[in-house]
């Protein structure tokens, strides 16, 4: 397997991007139910309608 | 008067086949001449398989592709050979997966494996176990990736269309750095079994073509539909200075504000407030979701640096994960809303040209960085909320190298990055397409 050393190498090129999401404020990224976050990689019908838009 | 028919377009090689003026039979053996060839130079294709071509060519059907060769990434299972997606074994039975179906339907014959970076996780291509893929215009410089062989295979005329796949913008990084056009098909819109992007909701299959109309072509294949051209001239821009067009080579940059400028449509300036989180949370996502299918087994038989990526992925925290999720959700409510403004989103496809293999480092205004992230930045939006995008070739930099705007467009609005892409190409003639 990866050596620690490459491994934190790896860390120390990404983190930096990656740790912002550790400082979000959550109450501007509400749960939206109809997204469906993480699972569903377009919106849903509704939300597509809301901006005036058909599912493809 | 052209001598090889790989010199001809996608669509040209299917008229000729269609019409008798060339036959499949003899189309297939130039072109898989033309991969021994040139491969050796480029690298694009993990695996041809003559018999299982011919095969393939024997029981054509009548199609808009029919008796057309193209490759499709190892991302793909074939009925004779499993995915592998760039490591050393099948990671998932042969069959005929959605793509090969689609393939088929529209007669294409599939002559080859392109190759690609292993797992599809980086955008250089230069981890595989077949080694780096090139760039058809200096084969010394990255194709890019993952799906770089897919690009070069195209962009070095060993066929007239492919296959890829865009996870985090493996279809339009390697096509901007290799100077084809290279569509990301919208999430979900056609069948994923036997994809390797099955494991991952930021995944999509994409196509190549030297040009717009031959992406064109390959798309309504993969899409079973027609996509009839339409006007580009009227489609309205949207321009997001930030973070697309920060820390930009500036010939880069400005290639792509002129080919804008060209095109004469509506610009509107937009503001995406929460861009600047697409590459963390996509970053996240991807970092999980393309190797969480990997068998352990396999692992130590990975590139040191894919293991490495695989550890680190290991340590994502589930804090993190779930924030990402949020961002997405906002992300993407984001882009519908752009969407009510404009037709299009543009920004560079890549921020720089692509890099030596010998010295994979871009050379930004900041400094100099290694691609991945700045790559992931221009592209992962787009994968995290599911909708098509495209890079279109617009002008060459003063190295000589490709450079790519990148447009973005609604769920399932392929046809109007298609339109687009070929007023823009109309606008800036003799643009790429290499050798």
């Amino acid at each position: 397997m990866a050596s620690d050393e490459l491994v934190n190498l790896i860390a120390a090129n990404f983190e930096p991007v990656m740790a912002a999401l550790d400082a979000i404020d959550l109450a501007e990224f509400p749960l939206e139910p109809d997204l469906d976050p993480g699972r569903a990689p377009r919106p849903s019908a509704a939300v597509l309608a809301t901006a005036g838009l058909e599912a493809p | 008067m052209t001598s090889h028919p790989q010199d001809l377009s996608l669509r040209d090689q299917a008229a000729a086949v269609a019409s008798g003026q060339v036959s499949a039979s003899e189309l297939l053996d130039a072109t898989l001449a033309r991969i021994e060839e040139r491969n050796p130079t480029y690298n694009a294709l993990a695996a041809t398989f003559p018999d299982e071509s011919r095969a393939m060519l024997s029981q054509a059907r009548p199609g808009p592709l029919s008796g057309v060769p193209v490759t499709v990434k190892d991302m793909f299972s074939l009925p004779w050979r499993g995915y592998r997606n760039g490591t050393r074994r099948a990671l998932a039975p042969p069959g005929a997966s959605g793509v090969f179906r689609r393939l088929r339907e529209a007669g294409a014959v599939v002559v080859g494996v392109d190759n690609q970076h292993e797992l599809g996780l980086g955008t250089t291509g230069l981890v595989s176990v077949h080694g780096p893929s090139a760039n058809p215009s200096n084969p010394a410089h990255c194709a890019g990736g993952s799906s770089g062989g897919s690009a070069a295979a195209v962009g070095a005329h060993m066929v007239g269309g492919s296959v890829g796949s865009d996870s985090g913008g493996s279809t339009r990084l390697p096509a901007g750095w290799s100077g084809v056009v290279g569509l990301k098909l919208t999430f979900g819109a056609l069948p994923y079994d036997g994809y390797s992007g099955a494991n991952s909701t930021l995944s999509a299959p994409g196509v190549f073509g030297r040009d717009g109309a031959d992406a064109r072509l390959m798309a309504e294949a993969l899409l079973a539909r027609t996509m009839p051209r339409g006007d580009g001239s009227t489609l309205r821009i949207g321009i997001v200075r930030s973070p697309f067009w920060s820390d930009i080579d500036p010939e880069v940059e400005a290639a792509c504000a002129a080919a804008i400028t060209a095109t004469g449509c509506e610009v509107e300036e937009l503001e995406l407030r929460y861009a600047d989180l697409a590459a963390p949370a996509g970053g996240v996502r991807a970092s999980v979701e393309l190797t969480v299918a990997v068998p352990v087994d396999v692992l130590p038989e990975l590139d040191q640096l894919t293991q490495g990526m695989i550890a680190y992925a290991a340590r994502v925290p589930a804090l993190r994960l779930a924030r990402a999720d949020r961002v997405r959700a906002r992300m993407r409510r984001d882009v519908a809303a752009a969407f009510t403004r404009v037709d299009l989103l543009a920004w560079p496809s890549n921020p720089a040209p692509a890099p030596p293999i010998a010295d994979p480092v871009l050379q930004l205004p900041s400094g100099p960085v290694l691609p991945d992230l700045p790559n992931l930045r221009q592209a992962v939006i787009a994968n995290l909320a599911g909708i098509p995008g495209i890079s279109v070739p617009v002008g060459r930099h003063s190295s000589g190298l490709p450079i790519g705007l990148q447009l973005l467009g609604r769920w399932g609005a392929e046809a109007t990055l298609l339109d687009a892409a070929e007023h823009f190409e109309q606008l800036l003639p003799g643009v790429p397409a290499a050798p």
